[in-house]
């Protein structure tokens, strides 16, 4: 009977762990159990203004978490920079980024980068230019890489969550020192919401993957996502949800003021919480790489791991319309 | 074919040959900047570029020339997968678009008479029908099932009966404008009469035209998400126009209404650019519609000043860098090689004879 159930519990771990095989998945299970005892994620909620000082508020919320220092570093800011349509919040706003650099100018970096893989056109010199960034980056001397066509590393793959033993990545970034996702705070149609972790998706460069990096796709959103997170350079995110994206995002869903930044080195956490400000909480339906992501131990999204610093969640809560879904659409 | 190009550009193209020369790496490959990893399509088309008859592509050709045309094609040649095909560098083992450029090139060294003569070797001729059977079998995408289709057609309102090609190598990807584009060039260089007419390449012109924004022009394949169109971008209506500039035959006729919008688009895009690399690539794809639409001969020849001053007239302010002292643009081994192609007024490249 004994041999009957422990036979039993290695067929229900070998079906459970079937996505990602059973060795993975029980070494897996060690690091969440070692996560639970664990220390809280801090996650930083701060308030700001396209109009008004943000390097005040970003430096606060910097300060209030447990950033990594900077000094003497190579750090790589990574916006959203996809499309430009007049009216929409489509990209992260050139002042947050301006802020951004300023902050890690002030905190003693190294060299500070801005970089960008556009997902809908090969050559992004235009959209610098009629986002504002162009001009941002020329005032403060400033570099841009464009990650589409930079110089490439191969990177072995270090959880094997999407099936591939290595990915070519940028130059840039497998040499970054910190990576720095600043996403713009957005519905998506696929993926729920895009924020700091589907934004690393920018960093897979078109010139071996296309335009747009379908191949990732096709090999599954949320692997790829969380396969990205754990293979790339160690991060932080500043999420520019001062006018965010409510609705038929991540193009044309309608502006949302949610006048926030959202700041922390746990990726995970960072997302939840900002999905938390949206209206949604991340579940196996709603915003499942964070749930996927959490599950796999990456980070914390649930709200007792998180240590909320600055605003408390509760007063900068909104109700985001969703965006609408694949199968809702194709429904009618 | 009809075409247009302002003259009066050797002395650009010249100095434009010598700074490729100078930025060719120790691989014999070429890169999208100075110094920077050598990649098969940058290779490619700077080996295109280096066709040109002021360059390699004559009887006697300068020494460095040759030389450098030398490096390059044995880079292409080493680089050449068992399958057919190419990888995006000599590092990657699995073969993808970057393979379409490359053979655009071999077509070209094997019609060209001075090419064959200076630079072929008796491998090629394989190398471009293996590279050709690569393109067919396993460039294209698969194609969707009948319930696929009807999801494709709600949510994207595209066909997707109607096949294109694809960036990557896996077996699952969809296809996109620019590389299906690359791919027509690559095979219809070959033999022009008779391949445009071919039906992989009349399909890949339906493909194209189904994926055509509204507005005009093309993006990367997706004229519209959900109900809502998505805007053309410079770069899928360039290599858009440059497909069918290559493949227009009899069968179009009646069927140019997308070419025509895409002409306007791009010509707006053209005109507004801050990017050296957008208004080489740009008026490469205009110079073969002139007179179409707003492409008028005088847009075209500001687009031409454009390209080699940054300004397109005398009196405009620069919004581009145009050609800079060292004979390149944009520091772009790329971006230089495009704007070769775009200033010669010799169609080797395309019609090669």
């Amino acid at each position: 009977m004994l041999v009957g159930a422990i036979g039993g519990s290695v067929a229900v771990a070998e079906i459970v762990s079937r996505p990602l095989g059973i060795i993975k998945w029980v070494g897996l299970n060690f690091r969440r159990i070692g996560k639970g005892f664990g220390t809280k994620s801090q996650v930083a909620i701060v308030n700001a203004s396209y109009d008004g000082d943000i390097l005040s508020p970003l430096r606060t919320a910097w300060d209030a978490v447990d950033s990594p220092s900077v000094v003497g570093k190579r750090v790589v800011l990574k916006p959203n920079i996809i499309y430009n349509l007049p009216g929409s919040a489509i990209n992260t706003h050139p002042a947050v980024i301006e802020a951004a650099i300023r902050l890690f100018r002030e905190k003693g970096a190294k060299e500070v980068i801005v970089a960008e893989g556009s997902a809908y056109q090969r050559d992004i010199t235009d959209l610098l230019y009629q986002s504002g960034i162009k001009q941002v980056l020329n005032s403060l001397n400033v570099p841009f890489v464009d990650l589409n066509h930079d110089d490439l590393v191969k990177v072995p793959t270090k959880g094997g969550y999407n099936s591939l033993d290595f990915m070519w990545f940028p130059k840039t970034i497998a040499e970054a020192d910190l990576l720095i996702s600043m996403p713009k705070m957005k519905t998506h149609h696929w993926a729920s919401v895009t924020l700091s972790m589907k934004n690393l998706y920018g960093i897979v460069p078109g010139i071996k993957y296309g335009w747009p990096k379908n191949t990732l796709h096709v090999t599954g959103i949320e692997q790829n996502i969380t396969e990205l997170y754990e293979t790339m350079p160690p991060q932080a995110a500043i999420v520019d949800g001062i006018v965010a994206m409510e609705d038929d995002g991540p193009l044309f869903g309608k502006p949302k003021a949610a006048q926030v930044l959202v700041v922390g080195r746990d990726l995970v956490a960072v997302d939840a919480t900002c999905a938390r400000i949206m209206g949604f909480e991340p579940s196996k339906d709603t915003a499942k790489h964070i749930w996927y992501a959490e599950w796999l131990g990456q980070g914390n999204a649930a709200k007792d791991k998180i240590d909320q610093k600055a605003l408390p969640l509760e007063s900068v809560k909104q109700d985001f319309i969703p965006a609408p879904k694949p199968e809702d659409v194709a429904r009618y | 074919m009809n075409s247009y190009a302002i003259g009066n550009s050797d002395d650009n193209i010249r100095l434009a040959l010598d700074f490729l020369v100078k930025t060719q790496n120790e691989d014999g490959g070429w890169g999208y900047k100075v110094g920077g990893q050598s990649f098969t399509e940058a290779t490619a088309m700077a080996l295109l570029a280096l066709f040109h008859p002021i360059g390699g592509g004559k009887s006697n050709p300068s020494p460095v020339y040759a030389e450098s045309i030398q490096k390059g094609l044995l880079r292409l040649r080493s680089d050449n997968h068992s399958d057919g095909g190419w990888g995006i560098f000599k590092d990657d083992p699995f073969s993808s678009w970057h393979g379409f450029l490359a053979t655009w090139v071999f077509n070209v060294l094997l019609k060209v008479p001075e090419l064959v003569t200076l630079y072929s070797r008796p491998e090629d001729p394989d190398i471009r029908n293996r590279a050709r059977g690569w393109i067919l079998s396993k460039g294209r995408e698969p194609r969707s099932s009948d319930k696929d289709a009807v999801i494709i057609k709600k949510l994207f309102s595209i066909d997707g009966k109607i096949i294109g090609f694809k960036w990557g190598p896996n077996s699952e990807e969809a296809g996109f404008v620019m590389p299906t584009a690359m791919a027509i060039i690559a095979l219809t260089v070959e033999d022009r009469l008779v391949v445009a007419d071919s039906d992989v390449v009349r399909e890949s012109k339906a493909y194209l035209r189904n994926r055509a924004c509204p507005v005009g022009g093309w993006n990367i394949g997706n004229p519209f998400a959900y109900d809502k169109q998505l805007p053309p971008t410079p770069d899928g209506t360039s290599y858009g126009l440059l497909a069918f500039a290559i493949s227009l035959s009899s069968s179009d006729f009646g069927q140019t209404t997308e070419v025509l919008a895409a002409v306007s688009t791009l010509a707006d895009f053209v005109d507004s650019s801050n990017s050296d690399q957008t208004v080489a690539l740009g008026t490469l794809a205009l110079r073969f519609f002139p007179d179409v639409g707003n492409n008028t001969q005088d847009k075209l020849n500001a687009f031409y000043n454009k390209l080699r001053s940054g300004r397109a007239t005398k009196d405009d302010k620069p919004k581009t860098t145009g050609q800079t002292k060292d004979g390149g643009w944009a520091n772009s081994p790329f971006a230089t090689s495009l704007a070769v192609l775009a200033l010669s007024d010799n169609l080797y490249f395309f019609d090669p004879k």
